[in-house]
């Protein structure tokens, strides 16, 4: 299950480089955020299936939420003059190590129930 | 997990990709050669001095087609097209340096310094004072660009056929017609600030043939620059084109 996003990522990564797609560096910086927010989804998404309780929906308007939300936070804080980024950098830096934290209990406590099973 | 859990979180890594790979590729953009970057000061500048001519050419054209207007108005009143022509006549000799013009300006005068000859190896000044008309042209050219009107060496005017010429140290021609060269006195009516900026170039090659320089501005509009000289050029060995002869 761990590899279905790994493996999307690559093609993601294998797409994006074959069409050599750029934004003008004035937008990089809501891009970055905006990764960072799809980044925590993408790991929550994870940790959900993991615990068994993953659910598209609430997934996919979580991704597209999250996303549009930090990158419209960024926004009215260049508008504002205030880093409003920071807020939601802060938020999701510490909801992604808490939930890789949880992702790697997770799979910690599934190899000790199953020794044999890799992963 | 079901399938279509899968295929959710497969495309939502995608697009994650995607943009990561993007943002990546823009951030890490190898930057525009500094010299293939467009100067906007330089190009607003130009854009100014294009609007700004563009500006006067319309003028002009309004100008002359009022001229014209007025000329094919006045076809029947013959005493009126009489005077307008003459007018025409006179704009024409002002532009032709044919008639007298007055204004502000500038007097440069160019005269000897026995001070510095006195200190001068005799050989080189020799050298340097017969290269006088060279300099005293370079002076009159660097004055008609910028924004001279009218120009007179020693009191005589320059014109589209003028000419300045050192023979020797000692004999300096213009207009065909011998000046001294001891004291040498350009007059130029125009714009005092624009003719003034860079004449500070020229004092050095004149110490060189002992003679100093000294810029007098008028700004009293009392500058008063002759007429060519009449009957200096015939046209002997040209004429204008077509049936009329000067």
């Amino acid at each position: 299950m761990i590899w279905i996003p790994v493996i999307g990522l690559m093609l993601g990564v294998f797409i994006g480089l074959s069409f050599n797609l750029t934004v003008p560096l004035q937008y990089s910086s809501y891009l970055s955020i905006a990764i960072l927010a799809a980044l925590d989804t993408v790991f929550g998404g994870i940790r959900a299936s993991l615990e068994r309780h993953f659910d598209s929906s609430v997934f996919i308007s979580g991704f597209f939420f999250n996303t549009l939300l930090a990158a419209l936070l960024a926004f009215i804080g260049v508008q504002l003059g205030v880093d409003l980024y920071l807020a939601a950098v802060f938020a999701f830096g510490v909801r992604l190590f808490n939930n890789i934290a949880a992702i790697r209990r997770l799979m910690v406590t599934r190899s000790r129930k199953h020794p044999e099973k890799t992963l | 997990m079901k399938l279509n859990n899968k295929i959710t979180l497969a495309l939502v890594s995608t697009l994650l990709g995607v943009m990561m790979t993007v943002q990546f590729t823009s951030i890490n953009r190898p930057k525009l050669d500094s010299s293939a970057a467009v100067d906007t000061l330089q190009l607003t500048t130009e854009l100014n001095q294009e609007t700004e001519r563009q500006q006067f050419l319309r003028r002009q054209i309004r100008e002359t087609e009022a001229k014209v207007r007025g000329l094919e108005s006045q076809k029947g009143n013959q005493s009126q097209l009489v005077r307008t022509l003459a007018e025409e006549l006179e704009q024409v000799k002002k532009q032709a340096g044919m008639s007298e013009v007055k204004g502000n300006g500038i007097i440069v005068t160019i005269e000897d310094d026995f001070d510095l000859i006195a200190v001068k190896d005799s050989y080189n000044l020799s050298l340097y004072r017969s290269l006088l008309g060279d300099y005293l042209f370079r002076v009159v050219n660097y004055l008609k660009g910028n924004e001279a009107k009218a120009i007179s060496v020693n009191n005589h005017r320059i014109v589209s056929f003028s000419s300045i010429r050192s023979i020797d140290e000692n004999n300096l021609q213009v207009n065909t017609v011998m000046v001294s060269p001891d004291k040498v006195m350009i007059k130029a009516v125009g714009n005092v600030d624009q003719m003034k900026v860079g004449l500070s170039i020229f004092p050095q090659p004149f110490a060189e043939m002992g003679k100093k320089i000294t810029v007098k501005e008028v700004d009293d509009g009392t500058l008063v620059i002759p007429p060519y000289d009449d009957d200096a050029v015939q046209y002997q060995y040209a004429h204008p084109e077509g049936e009329k002869k000067l």
